[in-house]
């Protein structure tokens, strides 16, 4: 091994965040493989503060020539670095466009605009960058990235294997048929999109409900998607959740009876693969990285063609054959994204970088 | 319409599923009458930063927010730019270097200072938006106990009393 330390830095570190999970996951492989590795971050949330520190906490040690760096949103952490006589292996996550916030956040605006500035900054510092899509490798190369490859994010199959609620499951199962979406309340993922359907879907069955997963992250949008359902008389069919415990979610996604997306930027789309893995079918608008997260499983959308949309939502509800050959598909897929095979593939990566013998 | 449907499987293929789904849509559409739902699109000024309705909190503060919120943004850098001085004589050239080397040293430290506040604005503008928020969201929990409560007292009941 030529350096014995190999740390992680990203923006912002949660319980319950994709990319906060993923970091996580490497440096127990790194510890495994005998490194030295902590991980740092700007914005430290209370939850993980035992496991991340703070990125002004950071001492460079002799010998560190490489550094993993996550990137996301803007943040004050890619200019961290530049001042460190360090090689970046860098993790690409995406850029959600700033389109999606103009006029609407000025804040996230600003963010997501230097996210894309500080990409091609970072450039010349990077040695390798590695996409957790095909989709967001196609960003990297296009920002002239030369070295690239995929690391999938990982879904670590033990927290998937654990009970449900029964309490929740009850709750759910008590009523339907139950579609279900999980992500945070945010423009780019288009919920209103989700309720205009369950217009359309409620025609068909009177009964049916959308559970809406994911916290209330942009200030506003929520309250404009809970209206949008009061308008359309669905206030009691559509149900805004905020961000659940691992076991709520898990039960969700065992007891609910399709899992739709309408999300119009996607830079991998964790809840497409945990869906899979949880033997819920996947209707999903096929944009941004979310053909490429989903394989040759599944059913993709191209046109938001609402009442024709609703038909295709009854299908699946309905056609009990279809639905079993869709999960067998569905959980063969997701074999590419458990542990054994993304850790080979980081380990690959280390050491094409020399990192390892 | 063709096209629009990705899937793999053994029974359904895209022109067979979509076919399928042209028809039903026809039918219901028969059935039931047409259906064209519109929603009107987010917009965060105008839809979020309403008052709760009894007028608990002051109407400016809505107002002043969304005027926070729509101000555009001081885009600077605290670059220093390329000395433009023309030589004339050389002692008009040492004046007009050294004054334009002081000019774009005020402009750097203003431009510096500019970027800063701007990114305070920022944050602060964040911060009050998620205060005016929550204290919005606690009113309108409060007034729902409120009027909970008072439905419950013209009832002849105690507050939390069964039955």
């Amino acid at each position: 091994m030529s350096q014995s330390t190999l740390n992680q830095f990203l923006t912002g570190a949660t319980v319950g965040d994709a990319i906060t999970g993923q970091a996580l996951m490497i440096r127990e492989w790194l510890r495994d493989l005998g490194f030295k590795s902590e991980i740092f971050a700007q914005y430290v949330h209370e939850s993980v503060a035992e496991d991340v520190k703070q990125l002004s906490a950071y001492r460079r040690t002799r010998g560190e020539a490489w550094i993993i760096y996550h990137h996301s949103i803007g943040s004050d952490v890619p200019d961290f670095l530049s001042q460190h006589p360090v090689t970046l292996l860098m993790i690409y996550h995406n850029v959600t466009p700033a389109e999606f916030f103009e006029q609407v956040d000025p804040r996230w605006f600003n963010l997501a605009r230097k996210g894309l500035v500080q990409l091609n900054k970072l450039r010349d510092q990077t040695g390798m960058a590695l996409a957790d899509s095909e989709f967001n490798e196609f960003e990297l190369i296009s920002n002239g990235y030369q070295v690239t490859s995929v690391l999938p994010i990982t879904l670590r199959q033990e927290y998937y294997d654990e009970p449900i609620n029964p309490i929740t499951e009850s709750e759910i199962r008590c009523n339907g048929p139950n579609l279900l979406f999980v992500g945070r309340l945010a423009p780019n993922k288009k919920q209103e999109d989700l309720v205009k359907l369950m217009g359309y879907v409620q025609r068909i069955h009177p009964a049916a409900r959308l559970f809406l997963i994911g916290s209330r992250w942009e200030v506003g949008y929520d309250k404009y998607v809970e209206q949008v359902a009061a308008s359309l008389g669905l206030a009691e069919n559509v149900v805004l959740t905020g961000k659940v415990s691992h076991q709520d979610l898990l039960t969700y996604y065992r007891s609910a009876d399709l899992y739709v997306s309408m999300s119009e930027h996607e830079g991998f789309g964790m809840p497409l693969i945990e869906s899979m893995y949880c033997e819920l079918p996947v209707l999903a608008y096929g944009i941004t990285a979310v053909p490429s997260t989903m394989g040759t499983t599944g059913v993709i959308f191209t046109e938001k063609n609402f009442a024709e949309l609703a038909e295709l939502v009854n299908i699946l509800l309905t056609d009990k054959p279809f639905r079993r050959r869709l999960i067998a598909r569905q959980k063969e897929h997701v074999q590419a994204f458990l542990e054994p095979q993304t850790r080979q593939i980081f380990e690959d990566v280390l050491q094409s970088l020399n990192l390892v013998k | 319409m063709r096209g629009w449907i990705t899937l793999y499987d053994t029974v359904w293929t895209s022109e067979k599923i979509t076919a399928e789904i042209d028809s039903r849509a026809r039918a219901r559409e028969d059935d039931y009458g047409h259906l064209e739902i519109s929603i009107p699109p987010f917009n965060y000024t105008k839809i979020t930063l309403q008052p709760p309705q009894d007028h608990a909190l002051n109407n400016d503060l809505y107002s002043h927010l969304n005027v926070l919120s729509t101000a555009q943004p001081l885009h600077v850098n605290p670059a220093l730019k390329e000395n433009s001085a023309v030589q004339t004589s050389w002692l008009r050239g040492i004046w007009e270097k050294l004054r334009s080397q002081i000019n774009n040293l005020v402009l750097f430290y203003i431009n510096r200072a500019a970027q800063q506040q701007s990114l305070i604005n920022e944050e602060l503008t964040a911060t009050l938006k998620e205060l005016t928020y929550a204290i919005t969201r606690e009113t309108e929990s409060r007034q729902e106990i409120n009027q909970h409560l008072r439905a419950e007292f013209s009832e002849g009941k105690r507050p939390g009393e069964k039955g």
